[in-house]
């Protein structure tokens, strides 16, 4: 990825006239300042946040366009706010979009359940070529480390949606209990329990596998 | 943290780190979209508070003349003008009405880290 990525145009021609320069300048640097600290925090988050909307969602349009709602979100209400507040918030809005795009699939399974000629009409113009994998061979350590991934987040969408979140949080993003709690919009009694179960479950599925 | 999750962690930052060029390059547009709205939102909140701010300045400075005839001994009332207008203007107030779940978590937060 392009580290560095140029700030789109954020010089802000309010009040031009009847304010001297220096006035305006003042005015426009905390609100760069606030910008280019958005920018950063995004960058160090969004490939995290994207192999976490992927795992939760198992497919990658979704899982984007789950994390560019979250970013527009953050930018547009929370943008403003203290930057030590946004990690909790971004992931608590990506939460809500993750679970959004859940539900949204579980109506849309139901009405295909209704109408069979509009499943067949969906499953014939899926892309037949999506499926096949379009990498060169992977070296034997990269491939054994590419089956574990691949045999951890199929066990991870099988937990509970609240499991899978309090375990990825925890691990992958590394917060502690009360960061968890706010991102999760819960108790932190309820992440201990969530978290615990997700890591029994797991080590029952994944078994002498690791 | 158990050998469990350092092994989990570790595979998902090599998955990370591994992340095709495509959907990297997906990611900045995002972010870029993003930050477009930061400068959007900044410019719609100015011109928004602009005539409010007007009318607002007005009144005080209306006051203050009233006021300035039968009390000039005050010597701070230019300051105190100042002060109102900022709180006048400023809109951050009815921002932190919209979270205020939130923000009762970082003030609980901040106290605990005070008495632990």
């Amino acid at each position: 990825m392009p580290s560095s990525v140029s700030l789109p145009a954020f010089s802000l021609p309010v009040f031009s006239s009847g304010w001297d320069g220096g006035a305006q300048a003042s005015v426009e640097e905390p609100i760069l300042e606030q910008a280019r600290a958005l920018e950063r925090f995004l960058a160090s988050i969004e490939k995290r946040a994207f192999r976490m909307a992927r795992i939760a969602l198992r497919h990658d349009e979704d899982a984007l366009d789950s994390v560019q709602d979250a970013m527009l979100q953050l930018a547009r209400r929370y943008g403003r706010r203290p930057s030590e507040e946004w990690r909790p918030l971004f992931y608590r809005i990506l939460q809500n979009r993750i679970r959004d795009c859940q539900r949204r699939r579980r109506v849309q399974a139901r009405i295909m359940a209704w109408l069979p000629g509009l499943k067949s009409q969906e499953e014939s113009g899926a892309d037949e070529y999506a499926a096949v994998p379009d990498r060169s061979p992977l070296p034997p350590e990269q491939l054994a480390a590419e089956q574990a991934l691949q045999t951890l987040e199929r066990s991870l969408a099988e937990l509970p949606g609240r499991q899978q979140e309090a375990f990825m949080l925890r691990v992958f993003e590394d917060m502690d209990v009360a960061q968890t709690a706010a991102a999760m919009g819960c108790s932190e009694g309820s992440v201990k329990t969530h978290y615990s179960r997700a890591v029994h479950r797991l080590r029952e599925q994944l078994g002498v596998a690791w | 943290m158990s050998d469990f999750e350092d092994k989990a962690r570790a595979l998902f930052e090599d998955s990370v780190e591994r992340l095709d060029a495509s959907t990297r390059s997906k990611l900045t547009q995002a972010r870029n979209l993003a930050l477009e709205e930061v400068n959007k939102g900044a410019v719609r909140r100015r011109w928004l508070w602009a005539p409010a701010g007007g009318v607002a300045l007005a009144a005080i400075v209306a006051v203050v003349m009233l006021n300035a005839g039968g009390s000039r001994s005050s010597g701070d009332t230019g300051a105190l003008a100042l002060e109102d207008i900022d709180i006048v203007a400023d809109s951050e107030n009815l921002d932190m009405l919209e979270d205020v779940e939130f923000y009762m978590w970082l003030d609980n937060a901040a106290a605990d880290e005070q008495t632990g």
